[in-house]
């Protein structure tokens, strides 16, 4: 599953001003690699990740999702079903438990309870993270550790598309060699397509691909 | 669904805020309804309590002690005559009527005075120095009958007893004149006596009174008369039926023409009464103008609550619709949470009163999110991206 971006633009309005983000952006993102997003603040690199993760629609081009574009999809559907994000602060459900919070999206897919834990389970015992976590609530928990519980949510999600916005940004080395590491292992094990939005250089140079956006458009 | 029970369990506090706030507003609703339903309880009351008195006038609504009140008027009230039919008598009690005829005695002129019941005559109470000899003071009784019986005042008694005639009889001649056709003689057994001072009346029963003038082929023109309501939810039947006999006071200054047909006003003294239901009346206003007010602030609060709500939940609310919750599930849950907690509360405010008035309890809830649902589905309908963006 591979996310096609076709001459996307995308413009915020602002009360004074309308802002270009993103600039005809055409570009194919295949399954099996990790992608590293890189450039400068407000190049335009979140708004792109935002689009492919159907939080809004392109004002012009298109974005297409396993074949189909973002206009056609049941946006709620897709990012349920197909498109995970993972975010720099962790954006975890700061009243759940670690074991809650993983299974949050399974329980919108309405999977049986015990299927639902062995998912969870599963997903948390892949980013390593102890079985007594499962009762701690995120706020106990370290940065890397909250960023585990979130790789492990989009785990458990079964998503074919990463996205991941600054994953690192709020981490230690250690913690973010291990983060890319888990990422790097879902593209090339599970076969996903992985794109990182990073400023991280250490991150850059794991990935598959690097993208260098300027300006809302792609450098190649 | 389970994400916001799971929240209400571990974060408990708006939802109690909302449980006590909509407790209170039941507690209110429900007694605002229980003072309007006492306030509409006082009116068999002030019904019961307050006295309606009216009384025969002149048409500008004087009441002189000589108002040559006419037969076919007093029957209307008493009906023991044979004059007309009593269309007032069953709307009445207490009446009161009064009139007086001059005699001499002794070279002194005094008045014999016929009147319904002792209360007619200020003098003639106990308080005023009135004793009864007869029965031991059997009070209005004495006065009931047609019996040639009288009270005259204790210096007349005092003057008779000087005379050594019989201590408990007064021989009364009245002679014929403009009023009487023939003489009349009559002899009154003594009852009472009053304090009369310079007064000289004799007051015997109105019925004795009337069979006097019978006796001389004479009408009894009434002094005075006055009466009570007996019933003061028929006021308005009343003052209808009244309308065909009487005047209103000082009718010419209603623009009706002098006279009109009529030679005597009846003054309804309805003032007390009239305050007494306007004080209910306004009692009853404030609540129910309270009742709407707490509906209108209700909606209010209801999207005050839906505001804070978006304000402390809004990181969760768009994590939520990023992992691809509906807009409609969130909405749906929210509400539902509110729900619970306003029915909670509205129920056990308004179990102090048995949930009475339950329509007005479901109204406020009703209101109540309608409110929050508004300002919520405006929320929801923003773009998802805008709102993080905001966040950030």
């Amino acid at each position: 599953m591979g996310i096609t971006l076709k001459s996307v633009s995308y413009s915020y309005q602002g009360k004074y001003q309308t802002v270009r983000a993103v600039d005809d952006v055409s570009y194919d993102f295949e399954p099996g690699k990790v992608y590293a997003i890189v450039g400068k603040s407000g190049s335009g690199k979140t708004t792109l990740l935002s689009l492919m993760a159907g939080l809004d629609l392109p004002v012009e081009g298109e974005i297409l999702v396993d074949g189909r574009s973002t206009r056609e999809w049941d946006r709620n559907l897709m990012r349920r079903d197909a498109v995970s994000v993972i975010y720099q602060n962790y954006n975890l459900f700061p009243l759940l438990t670690v074991q809650e919070n993983i299974q949050y999206p399974l329980s919108l897919k309405k999977l049986p309870k015990g299927e639902a834990l062995t998912l969870t389970k599963e997903a948390r015992a892949r980013v390593e993270l102890p079985e007594h976590y499962d009762r701690r609530l995120p706020k106990h928990l370290s940065g890397g550790e909250q960023q585990r519980v979130a790789i492990a949510r989009t785990l458990a999600q079964g998503c074919k598309i990463i996205l991941a916005d600054e994953p690192t940004g709020n981490l230690d080395s250690a913690n973010t060699r291990n983060i890319v590491e888990i990422l790097c292992s879902l593209a090339h094990d599970d076969g996903c397509t992985v794109i990182i939005v990073t400023h991280d250089t250490a991150v850059a140079e794991q990935s598959d691909v690097v993208i260098q956006m300027k300006d809302g458009s792609i450098c190649l | 669904m389970r994400y916001l029970w799971i929240r209400l369990r571990r974060k408990p506090f708006a939802a109690v805020a909302v449980v006590l706030f909509s407790g209170l507003i039941g507690l209110a609703l429900c007694s605002l309804h229980r003072g309007i339903l006492s306030a509409q309880g006082h009116y068999d009351e002030i019904y019961r309590q307050i006295k309606v008195n009216c009384t025969v006038t002149n048409l500008t609504g004087d009441q002189s002690d000589q108002l040559n009140i006419s037969p076919d008027i007093h029957v209307l009230f008493t009906g023991n005559s044979g004059y007309g039919s009593p269309e007032l008598m069953e709307w009445v009690e207490d009446v009161q009527i009064k009139s007086s005829i001059k005699f001499v005695w002794e070279g002194e002129e005094y008045t014999l005075t016929g009147i319904t019941s002792l209360q007619a005559e200020p003098r003639l109470r106990p308080e005023n120095g009135c004793t009864i000899f007869w029965n031991e003071g059997a009070g209005e009784a004495v006065f009931a009958g047609r019996d040639l019986q009288c009270i005259l005042p204790w210096e007349l008694m005092k003057k008779l007893q000087e005379q050594e005639t019989p201590e408990d009889c007064f021989a009364v001649h009245l002679a014929a004149d403009f009023y009487l056709e023939t003489d009349y003689d009559g002899v009154f057994e003594i009852v009472g006596t009053y304090e009369g001072k310079e007064d000289k009346a004799i007051y015997c029963p109105w019925e004795t009174y009337l069979e006097i003038f019978r006796s001389t082929g004479r009408t009894v023109m009434a002094d005075s008369l006055s009466a009570t309501l007996r019933n003061n939810e028929d006021l308005e039947l009343f003052r209808e039926e009244a309308a065909k006999w009487f005047a209103e006071p000082d009718a010419r200054a209603a623009g009706m023409i002098e006279n009109d047909g009529f030679f005597l006003a009846l003054d309804i003294n309805d003032s007390q009464l009239k305050q007494a239901k306007q004080n209910l009346e306004n009692s009853i206003a404030v609540n129910r103008i309270a009742a709407a007010a707490i509906f209108v602030l209700s909606a209010g609060a209801g999207a005050l609550v839906g505001v804070l709500m978006i304000r402390s939940r809004k990181h969760e609310i768009a994590l939520m619709r990023t992992l691809g919750t509906s807009n409609m599930g969130i909405y749906i849950s929210c509400v539902t949470e509110q729900a619970v907690c306003v029915i909670l509360g509205t129920a056990s405010g308004g179990a102090c009163f048995m949930w009475q008035p339950l329509y007005q309890l479901c109204l406020f809830a009703g209101v109540y999110l309608v409110g929050l649902s508004v300002t919520l589905w405006v929320f929801l309908r923003k773009n998802l991206l805008t709102v993080i963006k905001e966040e950030e």
